[in-house]
């Protein structure tokens, strides 16, 4: 039985009896369980907090729905995490979880993601990004600009460890939490995976 | 003639007649079917929003496969453009996954006597529209809808990025925007 060199699909070589049946069988079963397995999957892409207290999202409208697909060493994936009525966003800088962990070697990889604030300016968003590095596994951390008019970027956050939490999250909302309800963090992207 | 379970794969069993010929090409057949759901590089001619009117150009192209869609849209603008008023969108060639309110791809826009803008697009759950957002200022980094004017048509001075002197919408710039979405 020969096998081809990716994906393995079986096909008969000359020291086997000749069964036609059986061939064109086995080959077609192992091309549709390769077709399948690049099929969109469901996952639950999830927030945590560094700091005490956690991260935490409860009320009316909170959601996570995650979906992806890996094809030839690719992750494409999409994410949607709605923060609910009573949300409360922790302290410390947050993470958040990709389906499956970036491939090992390369250093750093980076999924475009937005964040919502509802009750900043009217309704704003950030331009942003998931930083997946392979000692993190599923772990990415999200980064932002650190505020409207500071272009560096700093690590998600809806508020510091200090005692005067309101503002000083990342990116800094004057005298807000950067977590709130209503708000959202959107992320699509395509990454490398193992092996 | 046995298929497959999952996809329908035709193979020649027992009670075939013996054509290897054309039970290697129905195979065949079937997986390339199976692997391409659509023809790729389609071109499409996407639509601005109804405020504006007036393109040198509109281009666009997409690819959708297996629950993707690949797609990139350029809009440039000529002399008589005009942008319209209030939020500015693109369409899409095909609806968007209603499983998430809003899926995220890069956008970038060219006003000629400012410079250039990165935004994103905002790819609406259900639809087959793409608002674009872009920083609200030369100096605020937070997005807002891309607008060329408030409701009141005032312009210069009400747009999104906001340019006291100049429009937004202005001869010889363009906006690009692309991306994998899920549909």
């Amino acid at each position: 039985m020969g096998t081809t060199p990716l994906f393995g699909w079986r096909y008969e070589d000359l020291p086997e009896d000749p069964d036609g049946q059986e061939m064109f069988k086995d080959l077609a079963e192992d091309v549709e369980a390769t077709l399948l397995s690049t099929a969109v999957q469901s996952y639950t892409p999830v927030i945590a907090s560094t700091g005490t207290p956690a991260y935490a999202n409860t009320g009316t409208g909170a959601a996570e729905v995650g979906r992806y697909a890996v094809r030839n060493g690719w992750c494409d994936v999409v994410g949607f995490i709605r923060f609910g009525s009573t949300v409360g966003g922790g302290k410390g800088g947050l993470t958040v979880t990709l389906p499956l962990a970036p491939r090992t070697g390369i250093s750093e990889q980076w999924i475009p993601a937005r964040l919502y604030t509802p009750a900043y300016q009217g309704g704003v968003w950030w331009d942003g990004q998931l930083q997946a590095v392979p000692g993190l596994g599923v772990l990415t951390v999200p980064r932002f600009h650190l505020s409207e008019t500071d272009i560096r970027t700093g690590q998600l956050q809806s508020a510091d460890t200090g005692a005067a939490p309101a503002g000083s999250g990342i990116p800094a909302l004057t005298g807000q939490y950067t977590i709130a309800g209503g708000g959202y963090l959107a992320f699509n992207g395509r990454y490398r995976v193992n092996p | 003639m046995g298929t497959t379970v999952g996809l329908g794969l035709r193979w020649a069993d027992l009670a075939s007649t013996a054509k290897g010929p054309e039970a290697t090409m129905n195979l065949a057949n079937d997986v390339e079917a199976a692997y391409r759901s659509v023809a790729a590089n389609a071109t499409n001619n996407p639509t601005w929003s109804a405020t504006g009117t007036g393109f040198v150009a509109r281009e666009g192209w997409y690819r959708n496969r297996n629950g993707w869609c690949d797609f990139g849209i350029q809009v440039v603008f000529g002399s008589s453009t005009t942008g319209g008023r209030m939020s500015l969108q693109v369409a899409l060639p095909v609806a968007a996954s209603a499983l998430f309110d809003e899926q995220v791809c890069e956008a970038s826009y060219y006003q000629p006597q400012i410079g250039h803008f990165k935004g994103q697009g905002r790819i609406m759950g259900g639809t087959a529209l793409c608002r674009i957002a872009m920083p609200a200022s030369l100096s605020l980094q937070y997005l807002k809808d891309w607008q060329h004017a408030n409701a009141a048509g005032t312009s210069p001075g009400t747009g999104v990025p906001l340019m006291p002197s100049n429009a937004v919408v202005y001869n010889g710039g363009w906006m690009c925007v692309g991306g994998r979405y899920m549909v």
